[in-house]
Formats: structure tokens, sequence, C-alpha cells
């Protein structure tokens, strides 16, 4: 198979940086986060795989992936990273990346003195585009 | 007075970006230029000629360089103006390639600063005075650091090149770190038959002085000329008296953890480190031992036959001068206990790869046997996990520490030789064989039966079964799939870290280090063995991770650094240092505390005052010492003080051509 050229562009790459301030490119594939992951069993792509594909800029297969939404967010593989990448917070960058496009980031309050203002500004800072 | 200037092309390096020739153009208009030259590359035969053919025709006395940075080729012009007769401070170098042809992208400014850079070179040579070296005696005797193998390979080749080294080992006895090992790798020789006759040859050579038990106090003075202070802490035993038998040791009452074993074992109060140790005698360790707490026991004292046990003993200071210093401190391992996913310090059958190595050898622990800490009883799965602590920037070392990958290679051998049936696993990442014969030996460690895993440990648990074994969570990146592993014993290969202590003894060497702590080499590709301190040299890793042949290596590199300054017999002094014009100095004694080389020092001047002799202090430069920084000349209130090289009428000239 031709090795596929990036299909990831460069504002979503600078998107991706702006939200997670890691570099990808760090990762020196280790495979201590698919090592300690607790759900590769229903995953397609593995942790580590996530983030080869994220330092090759193949950003469709993770977004059409299963694996971004299986994540549980139990922050192991960030806890053991040697490279401090914290894979869980890339995920969770690529599904802020996604909710931003899909404009399902349009929370809708209804009841503003029930939540608490913590909840606010993060989904603010998460979310904001 | 008669300036010629050269301007280089380095090929294309400041040619593509300077326009060279406009340079060469514009210094001919400034006063006392006669001959200006543009050359392809100025350090080449070819260049050099041009310079002496320019000197030849024209009778230049000053020559203005425009190239590289002057750490480069500052040498190399300075032998060419000594070598028609000038002084080698009538150069002067504009450095427009790194500070300016390399860090500037457009062509037209980049020529307009070079010009700036060499007008003000050439005004600043106007005002160049002539500057001589001294020669420094050299006393001719070595003080090596360190009794490991580097420490012991630079004593033997400084002591056969027939000069006096002393040897300084904190331990009771010599051997380092190759003396706690089994075997060695690739050649599986056994560790100690190899370093033994080392260190007989240390403690024997008709060159060497041996302290070991000792520890280096203070260090003073310069390359050549180094005043050190050790001190011989108190062994408590006569070594003339003692002939080793060991009584002493046995009767011992107290046990205390046994460093050697890294812990895993006891040792006596009084105690020799590893049976060949040399020297072979004994010391006591005056902080765990019972007479010295409270004044009870003596046991020792009234079984030794030959009246050996001095509880008298006290430290001694020596002093003593060496012309060159080698640093070869060594290495520690880092503790896995702040990486609490491997589970080290909460369950016994994990454990260090040194742990396993000194089960290994046959005057360890266990005598030789490879046990599970937990029940004494023989492993049949053992799980290696390499890059514990390296190769990470998160909870550990950024380094990788080079020899962990042999080491695990050599361990599983070892370990399908001596106990066939065991089965071996190892979660590696990388598996790094650099050196000569280490991928073959890999391969045979692969044929043996280790089985490699290319992927990391997550977590190590205990499995909480009756045989209390231990779950090893990883993941097999060739499978594609998470596997998990119930071990017997789990082996971690930990980080190599730059001895404890040893950036006390860079601070007083004065050498650097660097942000891991390993000591700062002059130029980490061409000069790894000399320090920005003249006079100390480094080996061993001390400096860096290596292996005992790049330890040896060094060794001898560094060795042969002290036996070319013995050679020679002295040293040039930097002329570049500090001057003092002593009929302004008034003696106020104010750049004494700023210098941070303690170069500065009182003297007296007589003089005819008014017909009467006067007797006045003013300040003295040791100009071994000074290094030319030039503070006391910024802080003198009466602009006595001043810089060979750098005068103020030199850099205000630069200021005022700028």
């Amino acid at each position: 198979m031709r090795f596929p050229t990036k299909t990831a562009s460069t504002g979503q790459t600078e998107e991706l940086m702006d939200i997670v301030q890691k570099n990808v490119k760090d990762c020196y594939q280790c495979l201590k986060c698919s090592a300690g992951c607790p759900l590769t069993a229903h995953m397609d792509y593995y942790p580590h795989q996530v983030m080869f594909l994220a330092k090759m800029d193949l950003y469709h297969k993770i977004i059409e992936s299963k694996s971004l939404w299986v994540c549980a967010s139990c922050m192991a593989c960030s806890s053991r990273c040697p490279r401090d990448l914290e894979p869980a917070k890339i995920m969770e960058g690529f599904r802020t990346m996604l909710l931003r496009e899909r404009e399902q980031g349009r929370v809708e309050v209804t009841n503003p003195k029930g939540v608490p203002r913590q909840a606010l500004i993060s989904s603010m800072r998460k979310l904001r585009r | 007075m008669k300036v010629g200037v050269f301007i280089c092309w380095c090929g294309s390096n400041i040619k593509n970006m300077v326009d060279v020739e406009k340079v060469a153009r514009e210094m001919e208009n400034m006063p006392r230029v006669v001959h200006t030259q543009d050359v392809q590359y100025l350090c080449s035969e070819v260049g050099q000629q041009d310079i002496i053919k320019a000197i030849d025709k024209h009778k230049l006395d000053r020559i203005v360089i425009g190239a590289c940075s002057p750490r480069m080729h500052e040498i190399t012009f300075q032998r060419l103006l000594e070598s028609k007769g000038l002084n080698p401070y009538f150069v002067e170098i504009a450095n427009i390639r790194e500070h300016c042809s390399w860090v500037h992208t457009d062509k037209e400014k980049a020529t307009i600063k070079a010009i700036d850079l060499v007008r003000k070179a050439v005004a600043k040579s106007y005002h160049a005075i002539p500057l001589q070296s001294d020669l420094l005696g050299v006393t001719k005797r070595a003080l090596v650091i360190g009794g490991g193998i580097a420490g012991i390979q630079a004593a033997i080749d400084i002591a056969d090149a027939g000069y006096p080294v002393d040897l300084v080992e904190k331990e009771s006895s010599i051997g380092g770190r190759m003396a706690q090992f089994d075997k060695t790798f690739p050649t599986l020789d056994c560790s100690a038959c190899i370093l033994t006759p080392k260190m007989v040859e240390a403690a024997t050579h008709e060159n060497i002085n041996l302290y070991t038990y000792a520890e280096i106090e203070d260090v003073a003075g310069y390359v050549g000329n180094f005043k050190v202070k050790i001190r011989q802490k108190a062994k408590s035993v006569d070594p003339e008296k003692c002939n080793g038998c060991g009584d002493c040791i046995t009767k011992c009452p107290k046990k205390v953890p046994n460093e050697f074993d890294e812990g895993s074992s006891k040792r006596k109060a009084i105690y020799t480190l590893f049976p060949q140790a040399v020297p072979n005698k004994p010391v006591i360790d005056r902080d765990s031992c019972i007479y010295f707490h409270t004044g009870k026991c003596g046991l020792c004292q009234r079984i030794c036959k030959t009246d050996a046990i001095d509880y008298k003993d006290e430290d001694q200071i020596i002093e003593n001068e060496y012309g060159a210093i080698i640093a070869a401190t060594g290495f520690d391992i880092k503790n896995p206990k702040s990486l609490p996913e491997y589970h080290y310090g909460n369950h016994p059958d994990v454990i260090t790869s040194l742990d396993l190595e000194r089960m290994l050898n046959a005057s360890g622990p266990t005598n030789g046997k490879v046990i599970r800490p937990s029940n004494g009883e023989a492993p049949k799965k053992i799980v290696f996990v390499q890059c514990v602590g390296s190769r990470d920037r998160n909870k550990g070392n950024a380094y990788c520490s080079k020899v962990c990958c042999l080491y695990t290679a050599k361990h599983t051998l070892l370990l399908n030789e001596k106990f066939p049936g065991t089965e071996s696993y190892v979660f590696n990442i990388d598996v790094r064989t650099g050196g000569k014969g280490y991928e073959e030996f890999y391969e045979r460690a692969r044929h043996k039966g280790a089985k490699y895993l290319r992927g990391q440990v997550s977590k190590i648990e205990s499995l909480e079964d009756n045989e209390n074994r231990l779950l090893v969570r990883g993941f097999d990146g060739s499978l594609g799939e998470q596997v998990e592993i119930e071990a017997d014993l789990v082996v971690l290969a930990t980080s190599i870290e730059p001895k404890a202590g040893s950036k006390k003894i860079a601070n007083l060497l004065g050498v650097s280090t660097d942000q891991d702590g390993f000591f700062s080499e002059s130029h980490p590709k061409l000069k790894p063995v000399e320090t920005q301190a003249q006079g100390i040299y480094l080996a061993g890793v001390c400096q860096g991770p290596k292996d005992i042949p790049e330890a040896v290596s060094q060794a001898s590199g560094a060795s042969c650094k002290a036996i070319i300054l013995f050679n020679k017999g002295q040293v040039k002094s930097v002329p570049t240092t500090a001057m003092v014009n002593k009929d302004i100095c008034s003696g106020c004694m104010q750049c004494k505390p700023v210098c941070p080389y303690e170069a500065i020092s009182k003297d007296y001047v007589i003089e005819r005052i008014h017909g009467k002799e006067v007797r006045r202090p003013v300040a003295s430069i040791n100009r071994a010492l000074c290094q030319g920084c030039g503070a006391c000349a910024g802080l003198c209130r009466s602009g006595a003080m001043d810089v060979g090289g750098f005068t103020c009428k030199q850099i205000m000239a630069e200021v005022d051509s700028l």
C-alpha cells in the first residue's frame, strides 16, 4: 500500500496544537500507553496507533475511528508516558475539535443558577473557537 | 603601522549571504589600511600563503581577518604571525560567519553588518599591544580521583610513562563497579578475573600511590600547579600490622546493610568490601561500630593477634602538589521507587539489574544462585523491563543509559546457561547494540531462548496467588495486543546517573556539569577527555554513560593528555590576562573581592616621592590564575587595571567606529 500523504489541513494541525499544547512528533512508540489502557479490547486503533496517526497527520483515520469515543479518559496512559505527551489529552483534543466543527459545542444552559461556574468556564475553554 | 584586511568566503558559508568583495573594498577607505583581499578559504594553505605574501610585500604589522569564529582558527592565524616574527596578538578577527552570514537571511543588510564588524576590528587593531605568554612550570605528578576501571587504567598508563600518580578512592578498596559484576559482555569474561590483574598492578606499581578510604578535601591552584588536600579517613586498622586473617570480621557483632550488594545482604561494622579487595585489609565503619557509639564491645581489638586495631586512629589531611588531575568518579543507578507503576519496593521479587548481577556473582549474597527474594526458590519465568527511568523526560532521565540493552541480553544468556529451563521475556522499546560484537551477542541471546517483546510495561502488580507471583501488564507491538505475563521475578534495567557526591568534586575542581550532572567535556566531538579547566581531564562514566571498552579507551586518552603536559615540562599561560599599571594603582584593593579566580593579591612598591622613599600597596595579578574576565578592569576607579587583548582603548575605539 502506498503510504498515504497527510490528510490533515494546516488549520487542523494548528488547532490540535492549540488545544493540547503537546508536540505529538515526540512520540517514540514505546507502546506503554497501549500496555496500560483498560479498553483496548474494544478499540480499533490502540492509543499508540492513534498517536502515530496524529504524528503522521492522518487525522481522518482517527476521526472515523471507534477508539476516539471508546476512550474513557482514565488517564492511565497519560500518567505513564515517558515523554509526557498525555495520549488521553490528545484524544480529548480530537473530540473537542470534532465537537467544535460539528457545532455540537453549543450547550444550552437551562438552569444558569444550578451550573457550577467551573463547568461553565471549562466548557467555554474546551468548546470555544 | 600598516594594516592588512583579509575577508574569507569560507566557501559558500559567508559568500552566499555577504558580499565579500564589497566588504574588502570598503576597508580600503580606512586609514592605515594598505592591503585588502578576499580569499576563498583563509584557513587553507593557499589562504595562509596569501597572507604571508601580503605581509612580505607590504610590510604589514597588523592583520584583520573577517571569517569564522575565532574559536575555530584564532590559533592558526596567531601561529602564522609568530612564524613571520610578529606578535601573535596583532591579529584581530571579526566573526562574520556565526555572528552574521549564518544568522541572517537578507544579503544587503548582512553585508552592511559585516562591513561594520570588520571596521570595528580594524579600529581595535590600531591599539593592539604586544602580549607575551609566561611559561609556567609543571609539577610532574598526577592525581586520579576514583579507583574504578577508568581510574585504574589512567593511573597505570601515567605510571608506565614514568611519572608518579596518586590514586584516591572513596571506598576501602579499588575496583569500582566492575568488582560488583559477574560477567562482562560480549565476551562473557568473568569481571573480577579481568579486573583484579589491573587492580594488583595499580597496587604494586612503583609509581602509583594508593589512597583508599580517602576523599578529596580541597583543590586550589592552576594547571601544572594544583595544590590538593586529601582526607585519609581513619581506617582504625593499621595496614602494616594487619595480616588480613579476617578474625575480626567473623567476631564482629554488629551487622548493617551491605552497600556492595545494594542493600540485599548484611556486612559487619568492620569489613572488607569483597573477597578480592585491594588492599585486602579491613576498615571500621565508625558510623555503625558499637564501640564508637557507646564505648562498649572492642571485640575486634581483643581478637586481633597482630594488635592491628587502633581505635585512636584519626582522619589525616595530606597535602600534595599535582600537575594534572583526572576525574574518574563513576556512577550510581537510579532508584526505581520514584516510578510507582513498577511496584519496586512493594514486592520483594521486583529487583534491579544490579541486584540480579550481585545474585549471579559467586561471592554475592546468594553465592551465585538466582533465587526469588520472597521465598528463596528458583524462578521459572523472569521478565526484564528495559528503559526504566531512561529515555524518560517525564519522571526520569531524558538520555539513554547505553549499556542496559546489552547487559540484559547478557543476563538472559547467563540464566539460560546456569539455570536451564528458565523462560526470559524482555520488554524493550529498541535494542541498542552499537559496539563491536554487540549485535551478534544479541542474536546469541535470542537463539538461546530469550523472548524479546517490542513494547513497554505499563504496570506490575502482585498476583496474590499461593506462590506470591507478579503480574506484568505490557504490550507486544509485533502481535499488536496487550500481553500479561505471570512472572516469578521481574528485573528492572534502571537508569545510570552520575555518582552521588560527584557534584562536590566538580565544584572543587572548577569543572562544569551538564543538566544531568555528568561532567562537561571541552568539546563533545573533538575533545572528549579535556575540560574547560586546563589540566583537568575526564575518564569513564562520570563524563557520560558508556561501556567498559569505552571507559578504558577514554582513561588512556586522559592519561595521554597528562603525559603530554608532563613531557613538555612547562605550559604556556594565556597572555590575555588583566594587567595593572602600578604607577596609577592606588592600592585600594576593590578589585580583589570581585575576582572569581582569586587571582589578585596585594603587593608593595617602593618609590621615591619628594625625596623620600615610600612603600605603598598596589594590586598584583597572578597571571596563571587570571582568566581575563575583566571584572577588575571594569571596576577599577583609577583606570589602572586593564585586560590584555581587550584594553579600554581598544574597546572605546570599537565603539567609536560604529
